[in-house]
């Protein structure tokens, strides 16, 4: 679905986003990497400057939760991208992944140490920061769990197998009271702490929320711009001469679904110590289609597009909600998101993002590569 | 020295792949010996691309015996067999298509190269040294058939003969030793199919053993040492393309009885 | 014994009605291969609408608008015009421009169909339940639905036409697939869209109808449940839509009869599992997807399918 390579709106973005550039660049290099169109780096420079600089110059919260909320949804965004983007999965219910995740570190919080223990929760402030991967593993083990019925199934069929799994989790924590504490949910997560440093304000844990996307982000680039990026993506292009070429496609699906659960469930720890409490109804269906509709709004198969999409959309229904009529009616969002679906499947099915692809090659910088930055840059500053 | 007897590279015994009722591979005993080159000809709907895909493994054979280099490969995954050492081409051209010409070879190293998400991730000096060596050998594979220059263009993109060296590149990428080509000239002019021809020769002068399915038969004859026939998914002829081009079973087969 | 016969009864219409939606995804996916997530929303506006033409007034876009009150039987076929259009409307708009278009396209503009279904339906007639009218022909004096003993076991006499009207229905349609020039048309796009396109039929007139008897038939399937549960509300489709989908796939997607046939298997499972396993009522709606992911790993076909043996 992606469209053919459109360099002259690299060379229009570039000239004019120099001033971001020469600050940023190493960050926005080590996330995109060598190789990528300049616009690429430009886009995910500027939003990155804007996502560091912009709490400290908005005075309320309320901007803050806004974009705590934005960087949750561009690492699940991210995270499927991997599955549907990159693999060709049409993965609906992805959502499973972030409640495992969430549901992990509020179980073992609540229920387990407080509950059955009695011990003082704050001391174990440690196992926060260690739940971020073990939740994120647990989600992995599923995804694997998840996906091995998938394997010989055609692509409709697994968005339906994909969806029923995550039904199926959502109902399970909605009726297994005894475990999940059902639509009451689990309260009383703490709040993450570091020897002694609280992260009780929005500001401190947006932060934390924007370190984690940017560690995901990262090692996704990574992931992805390597020998498995690369037989993800031939498994997407054609998996009959995929496996002709040597790649287990079996092994690399599993692998697709586990590395894009991680993130979810990752972010689901996240989540719980963020909200401090938890409740099936944060993990509905609707949740899958919205964070597949990011996904697809932004643009498939590359590292930005998803990052672009959560940033639009949110920021987009966040804008909305200022309007009485949206307030009063809050269809009007799902009429947004189901026509937007629509639409853009007609019309511009590569996303806002569209013609950029990210390079299936890992090359810390090239040589020829810094020489074109170079002279964009002597370019910009003329 | 005595001369030794050359390796059998692959044996079939007996192969048999049907599809329900029909019988597409009938009993076909085919073999290929080191360093050949054969040719596998045969009208269409004789079975040679379904012989190609039971043995790579596409099909798991309905009963009968395939032989990689002595050893039972009947029935196993087409990436297990690519591993152990062939490597093929598709008769209708699979290329990954968003893909650049480059990547799609590197693609074909994925087989013998090693990292894993953690060694990836981390960039450890064993991963970076793996992609670099993956990236020059795919780059050098793309000279060697001539696209030298059209790296970073997308496959889908190439000209139609250009797409056809690609694939080839790509299978020679998992350095096979058996070498599966399915109507590569198809399509092709005679300017490419001779560049093709040569190719071929040159593949098989460095080491290869190639298989080649054709119809075009100035390539068939121009290449191949031994010609297997195929019609109605049984062997109908086997030997030197003289004896095979005036077999009177072979020509009935392709222009009907009473030529 | 009479409690096992009494969940058969419930089980059985409850698969009428999966079975009524479920044959408009297996004629659907015959042709064009794609899951029409919409369906289950167009049961709902098959509900819907039913109410509107029974009921004296109705609550539109949060005004009362005095309607027609037609009975019961006038109303649910002018919602089945009404939705069969619509789904016409739909394919026209949101599938047919991506007939040519990755697989993955068409799917994900089916669910922003059916998420833009849902919430035009909220935007019309609120988020809470509607009451479904009463209908006289199926209503005692005291207002309880009219009913026999059979056995032990009580039937109600909608009930029983809930089962008479889908064997017709099935009937009527599989008579009309088999005999007629256009359900020989569609039974042939359903093998083989281009070739039948090259024999010079109208794929396009086929599919869209195709669109047109599916959803006419989901709306009766709406019409039918909101009479049984005298009820209906804009989230009611999502779930009979997706298991009216996997009924689909237990019976052999493409195949009527096998629609049918795993429309009421899975009724009668949902019925028995809901009412005998430990906790089964609460599970209810994960036994669909458990028999969807054992059907698929053991006999992707299906029940009535073929086994088709994929060539390379």
């Amino acid at each position: 679905m992606a469209g053919k390579r459109d360099t002259s709106e690299a060379e229009g973005q570039s000239a004019g986003a120099g001033r971001f550039r020469t600050r940023l660049n190493p960050i926005a290099a080590a996330l995109v990497g060598g190789g990528s169109t300049k616009s690429h780096r430009v886009l995910l420079a500027v939003l990155l400057a804007i996502a560091v600089i912009l709490p400290f110059l908005v005075g309320s919260n309320r901007w803050i939760t806004l974009m705590t909320v934005v960087v949750i949804y561009v690492v699940l965004a991210s995270g499927l991208n991997i599955v549907v983007g990159f693999t060709g999965l049409l993965d609906l219910g992805y959502v499973a992944f972030y409640a495992i995740g969430a549901y992990y570190t509020a179980i073992i919080f609540n229920q387990v140490l407080k509950v059955k223990f009695g011990v003082d929760i704050d001391a174990y402030w440690w196992l926060t920061w260690v739940n971020f991967v073990v939740g994120g593993l647990l989600a992995a083990v599923a995804g694997v769990l998840i996906g091995y019925p998938t394997l010989r199934v055609r692509g409709d069929y697994l968005a339906i197998m994909t969806l029923g799994f995550g039904e199926i989790v959502r109902i399970v924590a909605t009726n297994w009271v005894g475990l999940t504490r059902g639509p009451s949910g689990i309260s009383g997560i703490p709040k993450p702490a570091f020897f002694g440093f609280q992260f009780t304000t929005q500001k401190s844990l947006y932060f934390l929320g924007l370190a984690l996307a940017l560690l995901s982000l990262w090692t996704i680039s990574r992931i992805v711009r390597s020998r498995i990026g690369r037989a993800w993506t031939a498994i997407r292009e054609d998996e009959v001469a995929a496996e002709a070429m040597g790649i287990h496609t079996s092994r690399y699906k599993l692998l697709s679904y586990a590395t894009g659960a991680f993130f979810a469930g990752a972010m689901g720890v996240f989540f719980g110590h963020y909200l401090n409490y938890i409740s099936p109804s944060s993990f509905m269906l609707m949740e899958s289609f919205l964070i597949l509709s990011l996904v697809v709004l932004g643009g498939m198969g590359n590292i930005v597009g998803p990052v672009l999409g959560a940033t639009v959309w949110i920021a987009l229904q966040e804008w909305l909600r200022d309007f009485s009529f949206v307030q009063a009616h809050p269809e009007t969002r799902g009429i947004a998101l189901g026509l937007v679906l629509v639409l853009l499947m007609v019309f511009r099915p590569q996303g806002l993002l569209g013609s950029m692809r990210v390079k299936l090659e890992m090359r810390p910088g090239s040589k020829d590569e810094s020489e074109q930055e170079r002279q964009v840059w002597s370019d910009a500053s003329h | 020295m005595p001369a030794t007897e050359p390796m059998r590279v692959l044996e079939t015994t007996q192969l048999v792949k049907a599809f329900g009722g029909l019988i597409a591979v009938n009993k076909v005993d085919f073999h290929a010996d080191e360093n050949e080159i054969v040719g596998l000809i045969g009208p269409n709907g004789a079975g040679k691309t379904t012989l190609f895909n039971a043995i790579t493994g596409v099909y798991g054979p309905t009963s009968g015996a395939i032989r990689f280099k002595g050893r039972d490969i009947a029935g196993m995954l087409p990436s297990k067999v690519t591993k152990l050492g062939v490597a093929r081409t598709f008769q209708n051209i699979r290329l990954f298509n968003e893909m650049t010409a480059l990547e799609n070879i590197m693609v074909g190293r994925h087989c013998r190269t090693h990292s894993g998400v953690l060694r990836v991730v981390l960039r450890t000096p064993r991963a970076t040294r793996e992609e670099k060596d993956v990236h020059d050998r795919s780059l050098a594979l793309l000279e060697y058939v001539g696209l030298a220059g059209h790296a970073d263009e997308l496959a889908k993109n190439l000209p139609y003969g250009s797409q056809r060296r690609l694939e080839i590149a790509r299978a020679l990428a998992t350095e096979p030793a058996l070498l599966f080509l399915d109507e590569p000239a198809a399509g092709m002019n005679p300017q490419e199919t001779a560049a093709l021809l040569r190719l071929i020769r040159q593949i098989r002068d460095e080491g290869m053993t190639i298989i080649l399915i054709e119809h075009d038969m100035k390539v068939v004859m121009g290449s191949s040492d031994r010609i297997v026939v195929l019609d109605h998914g049984e062997k109908i002829a086997e030997g030197s393309p003289d004896v095979v081009r005036n077999d009177p079973k072979v020509i009935e087969a392709y222009l009907g009885k009473g030529a | 014994m009479s409690e096992l016969a009494q969940q058969l009864v419930n089980g059985l219409m409850i698969g009428c009605l999966y079975a009524l939606i479920a044959v408009g995804y297996t004629m659907v996916y015959g042709i064009i291969e794609l899951i029409n997530f919409a369906f289950g929303e167009l049961f709902m506006f098959g509900a819907f609408i039913t109410i509107m033409m029974m009921a004296p007034e109705i609550t539109l876009f949060g005004n009362t608008v005095s309607m027609p009150g037609l009975n019961f039987f006038l109303a649910i076929l002018i919602a089945m015009a009404v939705v069969g259009i619509m789904g016409v409307v739909i394919e026209r708009l949101a599938y047919r421009p991506l007939r040519n278009a990755p697989r993955l396209a068409a799917l994900i503009s089916a669910i922003g169909v059916s998420v833009l279904l849902q919430n035009v339906a909220q935007a019309i007639f609120g988020s809470q339940q509607v009451p479904f009218p009463g209908i006289p022909l199926f209503t005692t004096a005291a207002g309880s639905p009219k009913a026999f003993a059979l056995g032990g076991v009580q039937i109600t006499y909608f009930q029983v036409f809930v089962v008479v009207v889908t064997v017709v229905a099935m009937l009527l349609l599989n008579l009309y697939v088999r005999r007629t020039r256009m359900g020989r048309a569609m039974r042939a796009s359903a093998q083989d869209k281009n070739t039948s396109a090259l024999m010079g039929v109208n794929v396009n007139k086929v599919i869209t109808l195709t669109f047109l008897i599916g959803s006419a038939m989901g709306a009766l399937a709406g019409g039918l449940y909101g009479g049984v549960y005298h009820a209906a509300w804009p989230l009611m489709g999502f779930n009979p839509g997706l298991k009216a989908f996997i009924a689909a796939v237990l019976g052999g997607i493409g195949n009527i009869p096998g629609a049918f046939l795993g429309g009421l298997l899975l009724g009668v499972v949902e019925a028995l599992g809901s009412a005998y396993l430990p906790m089964g009522s609460q599970y209810r709606d994960a036994f669909a997807f458990v028999i969807l992911i054992l059907i698929l790993s053991f006999r992707p076909s299906g029940l009535l399918g073929s086994t088709v043996s994929q060539k390379a």
